[in-house]
């Protein structure tokens, strides 16, 4: 009867001990979800922030990279007109027969060099442009890339919160703006090949080197558990580290006399005749038509490489867009005194 | 009294029951969900490190102790990315051009992100008291999946892929070891049949097939000229040079037109005699039609003699 007295009693305390122990298993989970959603939070902060920090550099190249497309087109036109007139000045057989040209008085060698001198013109204005736009596009250094990266990621800082912002809970710190300069492959062209990794490194100077950036987010994350019979949980540092380069993500090899422009169902460059009516070489050369032609071109896949027999006019372009790739994040260990911490 | 005290035995025994029960309870759901929580950390980690080559079972068990202490799967596939829709290099029109490896006009290489998935399971995380109680067979799982940047169609689709094909998409390199990791680059390439003299009343005396040294280029010819920009020692100084070139020979036109409106006595734009056109001309590079892969053989001049007295 005694032990029955005080089995009563026990109940009380078991369930003090065990609500006391679920209240600690709860909350530790808790506080862990926490800790381990404010990691993940950092890190896609700083993967964020990592791939928009050099979009000024890439942009910048793809702006030049076009502007130098549209000039290298104006100038193949500017090519095949002059020779064109060379034929026309010259009274060329090619162009006796030609019949009175649009706009033109004059039949003959006289109306197609009327008829091609007033594209010549015309073509010359659009190139001297297009050479003024690359020399625009071109002044863009890697001091202006640092700055520029910099920039954004203050920019994130000020306009957190916002569509054009990062995350709030953070601090953003670059930590280091540098060159991508191991391993980029040399690309080089003659009159007969173009090669991307000719067996030789790329050395480019500094202005034309990718960049690489690696940002740290980081902030001091209060326990999510309030303090209680005079323990209070200690507060977390959530750190995310991420890092990009600039990277020329799509590569294009275009023949833009063959190659269709879907938006208008024909070649992105299709033949373009200045003066009609002459004489066309047995091969279908006509001096007076400026044609982008392409060569058919054979593809080796075992040796990596393609092989053009040049039989007729061609203009083949290979260039590409520049974007950010997300990379290994290379500055070692650092110390907390490196980067800042949001409180 | 006598009843009350009769009855402590069974109350006891059945609030001890279920308070055990509930503390039990609750202590293995807590430890799932700890365990639930690490495994998806785990996961984030794993495709995260994965992605950039590292180690994914050492990072997460790194992070993740209480993870290694249990029977933890961790496996990491890359699976195929998402298709690339692309109006012109997947146009039907261009197919034959991009895909037929004795015709080729084109080609294009894109960086896609793989899907790097890693997935954790975890078989064995709860409390184990033999056969009086045991929770030991929990099951746990998580997934992960980050893009991993690969290039598809190397070499500029050197293979003659379909886009979007799936040997394609299983065929992927490291950005990092592909060709086309290099600086930004430009190729113009041009050739063709070409008029290199004239004669008065004769129009033109010669013709070869000839490479045109493009001022559009950068690449390793002018990637480290001191300047940028066109001006002198600029990267695209060839632009501003063949740009006066190409102003000085328009000046000569209107005359041209003239005089040949009276008759073709004397000859016009004669890369032999005029400044303008033997600038021209010395851009021009004569080669065979079949060539070799040497890319020194035939080398390109568009700087020419910087113009001559034409510039």
């Amino acid at each position: 009867m005694q032990l029955t007295r005080h089995s009563r009693g026990q109940t009380l305390p078991l369930w003090s001990l065990g609500i006391g122990l679920a209240l600690v298993i709860a909350f530790a989970a808790v506080q862990y979800g926490q800790v381990l959603r404010w990691q993940i939070r950092a890190q896609n902060a700083a993967d964020a922030a990592a791939a928009g920090a050099l979009s000024v550099q890439t942009q910048q190249w793809n702006e030049q990279l076009a502007m130098v497309y549209a000039a290298s087109v104006e100038e193949y036109r500017l090519e095949e007109l002059l020779q064109g007139m060379m034929l026309a000045a010259n009274n060329d057989t090619r162009c006796q027969a030609m019949p009175q040209q649009p706009g033109s008085q004059y039949s003959g060698c006289v109306g197609a060099f009327v008829a091609l001198s007033t594209a010549y013109k015309a073509a010359l204005a659009r190139y001297t442009a297009d050479v003024q736009l690359v020399s625009r596009t071109s002044q863009y250094t890697f001091a202006n890339a640092e700055n520029d990266a910099n920039a954004i990621i203050a920019d994130f800082q000020t306009h957190c919160g916002s569509s054009s912002g990062g995350d709030c809970a953070f601090s953003y710190t670059v930590t280091n703006i540098s060159p991508r300069s191991n391993g980029l492959n040399d690309v080089e062209m003659s009159g007969n090949v173009w090669a991307i990794n000719d067996g030789l490194p790329g050395t480019p100077k500094l202005d034309y080197t990718p960049a690489q950036i690696e940002i740290v987010t980081c902030a001091k994350v209060p326990p999510i558990v309030p303090s209680f019979l005079g323990f209070t949980p200690p507060t977390f540092t959530a750190v995310g580290r991420a890092a990009a380069t600039s990277a020329m993500v799509e590569q294009e090899w275009l023949d833009p006399g063959v190659i269709v422009n879907p938006a208008t169902g024909l070649a992105f460059q299709p033949p373009a005749t200045y003066a009609t009516g002459g004489q066309v070489e047995s091969d279908g050369k006509d001096w007076f038509t400026v044609n982008y032609g392409g060569n058919p071109a054979k593809a080796y896949a075992s040796a990596d490489a393609f092989t053009v027999a040049f039989q007729a006019d061609e203009f083949t372009a290979v260039t590409g867009w520049w974007s950010t790739i997300p990379i290994k994040p290379y500055m070692g260990t650092l110390s907390d005194s490196q980067y800042a911490c949001k409180s | 009294m006598t009843r009350s005290r009769g009855a402590a035995l069974p109350e006891t025994a059945v609030i001890l029951g279920v308070t055990l029960t509930l503390i039990f309870g609750t202590v293995e759901l807590g430890l799932i969900g700890l365990t639930q929580l690490s495994s998806d950390g785990g996961a984030f980690i794993a495709a995260h490190t994965a992605v950039f080559g590292g180690d994914a079972d050492a990072a997460v068990t790194q992070r993740f102790p209480n993870l290694a202490g249990h029977t933890t799967a961790i496996s990491v596939a890359a699976n195929q990315p998402d298709v690339t829709d692309d109006p012109v290099w997947g146009n039907a029109a261009n197919a034959s051009s991009l895909t037929n490896p004795n015709d080729r006009h084109g080609g294009v290489q894109i960086v896609r992100p793989t899907h790097q998935q890693a997935t954790i399971s975890n078989s064995s995380q709860g409390l184990d008291f033999n056969s009086f109680l045991s929770f030991a067979n929990a099951q746990v799982g998580s997934s992960a999946i980050e893009g991993s940047m690969m290039v598809s169609n190397k070499s500029l689709d050197v293979y003659s892929y379909t886009l979007n094909s799936s040997a394609s998409l299983n065929d992927q390199i490291s950005y990092f070891s592909d060709d086309g990791n290099a600086p930004p680059y430009f190729i113009g390439f041009k050739e063709g049949l070409t008029c290199t003299s004239v004669a008065a009343d004769q129009g033109c005396t010669n013709i070869g097939m000839r490479a045109f040294s493009s001022a559009e280029y950068l690449d390793g010819q002018n990637w480290a000229q001191p300047n940028d920009g066109i001006g002198s020692n600029g990267v695209y100084y060839a632009m501003l040079l063949h740009q006066h070139v190409y102003a000085n020979i328009a000046n000569e036109l209107d005359g041209i037109a003239t005089q040949i409106q009276q008759g073709f006595t004397s000859t016009h734009l004669d890369p032999s005699t005029d400044a303008c056109m033997q600038a021209w001309l010395s851009w021009e590079i004569a080669i065979p039609n079949s060539t070799g892969w040497d890319w020194t053989a035939y080398p390109l001049n568009p700087l020419g003699g910087a113009g001559g007295s034409c510039s």
